[in-house]
């Protein structure tokens, strides 16, 4: 496993194979590759929490689905989006990803946003397809203004050895398949609460 | 008569009065743009607050009839102008339009107007696309009529309604273009200037007459016949023929593919069956196999019909085919008609149809010289943008990724919506094996939500990125 190198990046997005690494729109070349990490700017849709009358997120019950608990929002370039402190957003990144087979991506807080307040760490798997989700939580005690298209996270690209795999979005337990805007949480499709139900029930 | 001046113009300032209190509510929202609750707050209060005053000094007077002012506030009141804009208002949901499909409208029509204008979208349960102005029209009819001369807003406001269930299918906004066309057309007076080029004097338009039967043995000469012929089926059928025509100089292709996606949506078991397409004439529309033969004709006038992927090709000569082949009865209805206080009764008949397809035919070229020149050439689709989607399509959204840019150059919108049919029909069963959606418990559902978000994003970044290379 070694990371992928600015040369090797810009050879893959320059690449006309068809099992190759995409990230479009990459608005500056210059700025957004680095030696061995590729900043990635903030999308304009947000996925705001809210405090609701249900006291709590359950996935073990279908009762009140996790989508009640956000409020979709746009931010155009040039707007700002206020994040409050302690509050959960649903951000996404502006570009879109797409993994070739032998590829692995993690993705981090640019320092600059991590010293605010803001971290967001992420694994891609080889072969994603589609925007990176950014969990977005201040953990500082100022809101934060955050302007979509700056530059917020880093993705560093790793090889991965051994014998080509499915892409992601083939993979049968793949949840997220090519998201080209925030994804809620899909852990109430999560085959594991199935078994806790069905081994595990309530009063047993 | 029973009802007073007194009692008719207590019963309008009551109205008035109602509006005025709706009016404060809908200054209470939140807006995301200022430009609302400034129309709002300035332009309609002042409307309201000035007829109130004109009722209230009418009341005030001795006189028994009511003054001019007053018939001019009653009849916008009765046309229920103001009530439209404020129920439009009302019902608009700025939070879940349409956005990405949105902007692209917003570009063509700045392009075209070189004016500011505001869109209200307005979800509907229906099926049931529209795009129309609401204010302009009565802001000069006020400006005119009333002296009302200090109104703050200067633009226009567009009434946008859209399927709920199909704000994000952009598949179908193939729609959203014709029924611009039909904004264009009426902004432009475009239905009334084809109109006038019909040859009046022809055997043909005279030979109309045969159709028309006269009430009370009132004249029916060519003046009647032509202001009979304006108020029904050729003004309208020209109006829907050009909304066609803008509508494919525009989008071209995917126009042809929505339109026949909302085909199968109304079709019923029973039609299917009886290989029934709907092909009626009626006072509104001419027939679907008419307005396809035009609508081909629009696509080969620009020379893209031949540069279209066989598939394609053969998918819209079916669809003209099964028109022309549709079992469907012409039901040959009459219908009165008054003019100047005249009524006319039209009797419907395959003669009458045949006739009015003839003289629109002949207006057919003049019809899409006033598209091209409307539109302009950076507005109307070409050989291009069709490359463009079909490149986008194969290397693109066959591959799961979003046809946004090409070597590093934006997408051009329209490129897009057509790549998005383009994939549908070219390249279905790849892209399903792609994602693992191939045991079609959804059916096609879960490749027209792939295509959409794919191509919802692509406008969505492809724009940001155009002004971020300007």
């Amino acid at each position: 496993m070694s990371i992928i190198s600015k040369e090797k990046i810009n050879d893959l997005l320059t690449s006309k194979a068809e099992n190759s690494l995409t990230i479009t729109p990459i608005l500056d070349n210059e700025k957004q590759i680095g030696e061995s990490t590729i900043d990635l700017r903030l999308g304009t849709k947000f996925e705001v929490d809210m405090r609701t009358r249900k006291p709590f997120f359950d996935p073990l019950s279908d009762k009140r689905p996790i989508e009640t608990f956000f409020q979709d929002t746009y931010r155009n370039f040039g707007e700002k989006f206020i994040l409050y402190p302690q509050q959960l957003v649903l951000a996404s990144t502006f570009e879109y990803i797409k993994l070739p087979n032998d590829l692995f991506g993690i993705v981090f807080t640019r320092s600059s946003w991590n010293r605010l307040g803001l971290n967001i760490s992420s694994v891609l798997q080889s072969g994603y397809a589609g925007v990176i989700n950014l969990e977005l939580v201040n953990n500082s005690s100022n809101p934060i203004a955050l302007y979509p298209g700056l530059r917020i996270v880093q993705l560093i690209l790793f090889s991965v050895d051994g014998e080509e795999r499915e892409a992601y979005y083939r993979d049968s337990i793949s949840k997220y398949v090519a998201n080209s805007d925030p994804d809620l949480s899909s852990i109430s499709e999560d085959e594991d609460l199935q078994v806790l139900k069905d081994k595990f029930p309530i009063n047993s | 008569m029973i009802i007073s001046k007194e009692d008719y113009l207590n019963n309008l300032l009551d109205s008035f009065c109602k509006y005025e209190e709706k009016l404060n509510i809908l200054s209470n929202k939140a807006y995301p743009s200022d430009t609302v609750k400034k129309f709002i707050e300035n332009d309609l209060k002042m409307i309201i607050t000035e007829f109130k005053e004109i009722a209230h000094k009418d009341l005030n007077n001795n006189k028994d009839y009511f003054s001019e002012k007053t018939i001019i506030a009653n009849y916008i009141w009765e046309q229920e102008a103001l009530q439209k804009i404020a129920k439009a208002v009302a019902n608009t949901d700025f939070k879940s339009h349409p956005l990405e499909i949105m902007n692209v409208f917003r570009d063509l029509i700045k392009d075209i107007e070189k004016n500011d204008f505001e869109i209200l979208t307005i979800p509907r349960e229906e099926m049931n696309f529209s795009f129309n102005e609401i204010w302009f029209k009565l802001k000069i009819f006020l400006e005119k009529e009333l002296n009302m001369n200090d109104f703050t807003v200067d633009r226009k406001f567009i009434r946008l309604t859209f399927p709920k269930n199909h704000k994000n299918n952009l598949l179908m906004s193939g729609i959203f273009f014709h029924e611009i066309g039909h904004y264009l057309v009426e902004e432009n007076n475009l239905a009334d200037r084809i109109f006038q080029n019909i040859d009046f004097s022809s055997a043909d338009f005279l030979s109309l007459k045969k159709c028309i039967y006269v009430y009370n043995g009132n004249q029916l000469g060519q003046v009647e016949l032509i202001n009979i012929f304006k108020g029904s089926y050729l003004t309208n059928w020209i109006k829907e023929l050009l909304s066609d025509i803008l509508a494919v100089y525009t989008v071209g292709p995917a126009f042809i593919f929505s339109m026949f996606n909302l085909v199968i949506n109304s079709t019923s078991v029973n039609d299917f069956y009886n290989d029934n397409l709907r092909n009626i004439h009626s006072l509104s529309h001419p027939s679907f196999s008419f307005r396809f033969e035009l609508i081909l004709k629009a696509l080969k006038e620009l020379e893209i019909y031949n540069e279209l992927p066989k598939l394609l090709k053969d998918k819209i000569k079916s669809y003209q085919n099964a028109y022309a082949n549709s079992n469907n009865q012409q039901p040959n209805r009459s219908g009165d008609i008054r003019i100047n206080n005249i009524n006319y009764r039209i009797q419907e008949s395959k003669f009458l149809f045949q006739k009015l397809e003839k003289i629109i035919s002949d207006l057919i070229p003049d019809m899409l010289a006033e598209s091209e020149r409307l539109l302009g050439d950076s507005n109307i689709i070409n050989k291009d943008k069709l490359d463009q989607a079909e490149k986008f399509a194969e290397q693109r959204i066959k591959e799961v990724i979003p046809p946004n840019e090409l070597n590093n150059t934006a997408a051009d919108p329209i490129a897009i919506i057509n790549s998005g049919w383009y994939a549908k029909l070219l390249y279905k069963n790849s892209l399903k094996k792609r994602v693992g959606k191939t045991d079609g418990k959804n059916g096609d559902y879960d490749l027209n939500l792939l295509i959409n978000d794919l191509m919802k994003y692509s406008l969505r970044t492809s724009r940001i990125q155009r002004r971020w290379q300007d």
